[in-house]
C-alpha cells in the first residue's frame, strides 16, 4: 500500500517541489533560467501580463455594463462548473461570467434595472403631481 | 528577491529548501515605502472615518480637504497605492459646495492625477448617490470605480480590486516568468487531470477567482495584501490545480484498452493484475509508475539530478537532500535548475 501511494504521488511531489522552488530563485537567476526554457523571455513575460490584463479587462467590461444599466450586483458571486453567477440586489436579474472564455451573459446585461427604473419614474410622477 | 509559496487557505508556508526563509517584506508599495493612500475629502467626520478605515487596511494616509491641495500632495508625494477622492470636494480652501450646481471637482482631480500617472489607482467616493450608474461623469472617467456605499466592507473590496489592477501593471519581468513557469510545472503535474487545459487556463482561473471571488470564501481566492501578488497567484494556481486533480479522480478512470500492453508475440497483457492491492486505483498507479520511470530516464546520465529527484520523492527537504546525498549548495542549485528546465520543456513561441 505504501509503495502504491508513493508511486502515485512521486511525480506530483517532484513537480510541486520544483514549482515551489521557482519562487525562491533570485530575479537574475529566474531571467537567466528563462533563456533555457523560452525562446524570448521578454515577450513571454509580456504575454503573461497581457493574459492577466485580459481577465481584468473582461471583468471590467461586465461591471461597466451592469453599472450603466443601473444594476447593483450582489458581491457574493456563486461559483459552479467554471462559471460565476450573481444577481442584482434590486431587481433580481442574473449575470454569469465564465472563467475560461470570459463570456458573460444574463438578463442583467441586457435590460435596465427594473426596480431602479420604477423607483425613479414614480418619484418623477409624484413630483409632477 | 525570492518568494514563499503557500496555499491560499492560510496553511503555514513551508520552505522546500528546509530552512526558515527570511521574513517577507510588507506588500510591495509602488514607491518602495509602506502602502500609501491619498484621501481627498472635505467633510471632517467623513475624512476621519475613511482615514481610519484606510489605516486599518495598512495604509499610511495623507489627507487633502480640497482638489487643489489634492493635486499638490499628489505631485509632491505621489504615486500612492490608492487615491480616494470625494466626488463633491471643493476646488479651493474656503470654497463652499453649491448642491444645485454640477459637481466636477472630484472628477477633475481624478483625471488630473491620471494625467500625471495613468496607472494610478483612483476611487471616487460618491455617497450622495445610490448607484454608480447615477453618478454623472465624462466618458474618460467611466472606468474609475465609484464607491457609493460608505461601509468598511465596500471600501475594502474596492481597495482590493484597485490594488490588484496595480499589482498586475507593476509585476516585474522576473515575476511574470515565475508565474508562467509555476503554471507550466503545475499543469504538467496534473497529467490527464489537466484535461487539455494549459498554464494559461490555470493562471486565468486563479486571477478570475481572485477578482470575482474575493467575497466567496469557498470558491474565491482572497488576496491577503501582506503577501506579494506573485506569491498569491502562485498559491492560488497550486490550490486550483489540486482541486482539478481531486475532481478528475472523483469522476474519471482509465480505459482498460489504454493500459493493455502487447508482447512481441502479440499476446495481450493487462498490467492491472501486477499491481498490488491497496487503497489507490490500479490504473492510476500504473500511469504514475510509468511517469516516474520516464522522468528518471530523462536524467539517467545526470547523477546529481537523480539524487535530488530521489530526495524529493522521499519527502526530504533541501538540507536533508544535500546531506544525505553528499551535494554541496552549488551542486544542488545546479541540479534543481536542470530538473526545472528539462521537466518544464522548452516553449519556442513567445506564448
Amino acid at each position: 500500500m505504501s509503495n502504491n501511494k508513493r508511486s502515485d504521488e512521486a511525480i506530483e511531489r517532484v513537480l510541486n517541489y520544483l514549482a515551489d522552488s521557482i519562487l525562491y530563485e533570485s530575479d537574475e537567476s529566474t531571467l537567466d533560467e528563462a533563456y533555457h526554457t523560452d525562446a524570448d523571455p521578454q515577450s513571454s513575460a509580456e504575454y503573461t501580463r497581457s493574459k492577466l490584463g485580459d481577465v481584468s479587462e473582461a471583468l471590467h467590461g461586465v461591471n461597466k455594463r451592469l453599472s450603466s444599466l443601473g444594476h447593483t450586483i450582489d458581491s457574493n458571486w456563486q461559483y459552479s462548473h467554471g462559471e460565476y453567477q450573481s444577481t442584482c440586489v434590486n431587481c433580481g436579474s442574473t449575470v454569469t461570467f465564465r472563467t475560461g472564455s470570459h463570456h458573460s451573459q444574463g438578463t442583467a446585461l441586457k435590460t435596465r434595472c427594473a426596480a431602479r427604473y420604477e423607483s425613479v419614474t414614480s418619484k418623477r410622477q409624484a413630483f409632477r403631481k | 528577491m525570492g518568494y514563499l509559496l503557500s496555499f491560499i487557505d492560510s496553511t503555514p508556508p513551508r520552505s522546500p529548501h528546509g530552512s526558515p526563509e527570511p521574513s517577507l517584506p510588507p506588500t510591495r508599495a509602488i514607491n518602495g515605502s509602506p502602502k500609501s493612500a491619498l484621501l481627498a475629502e472635505d467633510d471632517a467626520s467623513l475624512s476621519e472615518f475613511l482615514k481610519r478605515c484606510l489605516k486599518n487596511e495598512g495604509y499610511s494616509v495623507r489627507t487633502a480637504s480640497n482638489s487643489e491641495e489634492g493635486i499638490r500632495l499628489y505631485r509632491d508625494f505621489g504615486p500612492y497605492n490608492v487615491v480616494l477622492i470625494n466626488y463633491c470636494i471643493p476646488r479651493t480652501k474656503g470654497d463652499g459646495i453649491n448642491p444645485l450646481a454640477p459637481q466636477t471637482n472630484g472628477i477633475e482631480l481624478a483625471l488630473a492625477i491620471r494625467k500625471i500617472d495613468l496607472t494610478q489607482g483612483v476611487i471616487l467616493a460618491a455617497f450622495a448617490f445610490r448607484a454608480a450608474a447615477e453618478v454623472p461623469r465624462p466618458s474618460e472617467a467611466m472606468d474609475i470605480p465609484i464607491l457609493v456605499d460608505c461601509s468598511v466592507l465596500s471600501l475594502r473590496g474596492m481597495l482590493e480590486k484597485v490594488e490588484i489592477d496595480l499589482a498586475i501593471k507593476t509585476l516585474s519581468t522576473a515575476d511574470l516568468l515565475r508565474l508562467r513557469n509555476v503554471g507550466r510545472l503545475l499543469i504538467r503535474s496534473l497529467g490527464r487531470a489537466a484535461r487539455s487545459r494549459n498554464w494559461e487556463d490555470l493562471l486565468n482561473e486563479a486571477q478570475c477567482r481572485t477578482l470575482i471571488g474575493a467575497g466567496d470564501s469557498r470558491s474565491g481566492r482572497h488576496w491577503n495584501r501582506r503577501v506579494p501578488f506573485v506569491q498569491h497567484l502562485a498559491g492560488a494556481m497550486k490550490s486550483i490545480a489540486n482541486l482539478w486533480k481531486r475532481q478528475f479522480r472523483e469522476s474519471e478512470a482509465y480505459l482498460v484498452s489504454e493500459l493493455t500492453i502487447y508482447d512481441e508475440e502479440g499476446q495481450e497483457h493487462s498490467p492491472i493484475e501486477s499491481v498490488p492491492s491497496g487503497c489507490l486505483p490500479a490504473d492510476r498507479c500504473l500511469f504514475q509508475k510509468d511517469e516516474e520511470e520516464s522522468v528518471f530516464a530523462l536524467f539517467s546520465h545526470d547523477e546529481h539530478a537523480t539524487r535530488v529527484l530521489r530526495g524529493i520523492i522521499d519527502g526530504l527537504q533541501k538540507n536533508e537532500i544535500k546531506q544525505n546525498y553528499g551535494l554541496d549548495e552549488k551542486m544542488y542549485t545546479s541540479a534543481m535548475r536542470r530538473l526545472r528546465v528539462r521537466l518544464m520543456g522548452r516553449e519556442n513561441k513567445g506564448q
